[in-house]
């Protein structure tokens, strides 16, 4: 009984002596407005940049499903430097379904 | 107010779907900033409590999703606080260390300052007596008035631990005290 009494007193007057020290600085006024400005934004944090991933993950896979998918479409005769069309090119693409020897150059294009 | 004292009271009730609400977040900073301020600087016990309530409360916001309410709100925002308390003692150890002595003991306080540093300067005395476990416990009952069930429950360790602890913490600080005022007198 004794020793609690004393425990007690003990603990009682550490309590006192924490309770006379009053040396915490004060607390800065804008406190919060510097924490808050410290907060990441919701765009880095929010379900924006969860998703992501997500969506350009699936728009890439969406494409190279389509290239493997569909075949390539005929782009038409290529083209020079300059944006003109080489001659060879040219006679090519316009003469490719004409059979060998059914029609001439100058048969078809009697002006050139 | 009364919407943000809405959002509270669901943030508080269950899982707290208004943690990642900003307002929602200044409502939980002005509710617990002076208890988390106090039992930082009892911790640390220098002016660089400011910056430790702004990193406890920016690692609260950042890790928001992982609290899943297993324990009080206060309790989580505790542990954090006493976390980034524990990191800056040590990083002061060491500075210390190296540096042997402290620059606060330099200072030249003015006459009127001079007892309440030297108050101050006893109970530093005793708290560095302590280990930085000891020096938490012993805060949390004798400085935040915490029950031993309320430390076990904060701590996770049986009440007998807190008790035994505590006794030792107690014993401690008093020796400190008592050799520091043989030294003064």
């Amino acid at each position: 009984m004794h020793k609690k009494n004393n425990d007690e007193q003990k603990d009682n007057e550490i309590r006192s002596l924490l309770e006379r020290d009053k040396s915490m600085p004060q607390a800065k006024g804008n406190e919060w407005s510097q924490i808050y400005a410290s907060l990441p934004s919701d765009r880095s944090t929010g379900k924006f940049s969860k998703l992501l991933p997500v969506i350009s993950g699936s728009a890439l896979a969406f494409v190279l499903v389509g290239f493997l998918i569909f075949p390539r479409v005929d782009k038409g005769p290529s083209q020079n430097a300059n944006g003109a069309m080489q001659e060879e090119a040219l006679l090519s693409y316009l003469f490719e379904d004409v059979g060998a020897g059914e029609l001439t150059e100058e048969e078809l294009l009697p002006g050139l | 107010m009364i919407d943000k004292l809405g959002k509270l009271t669901s943030l508080l009730s269950n899982r707290p779907k208004g943690l990642s609400d900003p307002s929602a977040f200044e409502v939980i900073y002005r509710e617990h900033q002076n208890f988390i301020r106090t039992s930082l600087y009892w911790m640390v016990r220098d002016d660089g409590v400011d910056d430790l309530v702004q990193e406890t409360f920016k690692k609260a916001w950042m890790a928001r999703d992982s609290f899943k309410g297993n324990s009080s709100l206060k309790t989580w925002l505790y542990r954090i606080a006493m976390n980034a308390a524990k990191d800056y003692l040590r990083k002061r150890s060491s500075l210390q260390e190296n540096n042997d002595v402290s620059t606060d003991e330099l200072q030249n306080p003015g006459l009127e300052m001079a007892e309440s540093m030297e108050l101050k300067n006893s109970i530093d005395c005793g708290l560095n007596a302590l280990t930085i476990e000891q020096r938490e416990l012993f805060i949390l009952f004798y400085k935040l008035n915490f029950t031993y069930k309320e430390i076990s429950q904060i701590k996770e360790i049986p009440i007998g631990t807190v008790k035994s602890q505590l006794f030792s913490c107690r014993e401690k600080f008093l020796s400190a005290l008592k050799k520091q005022q043989v030294t003064y007198a």
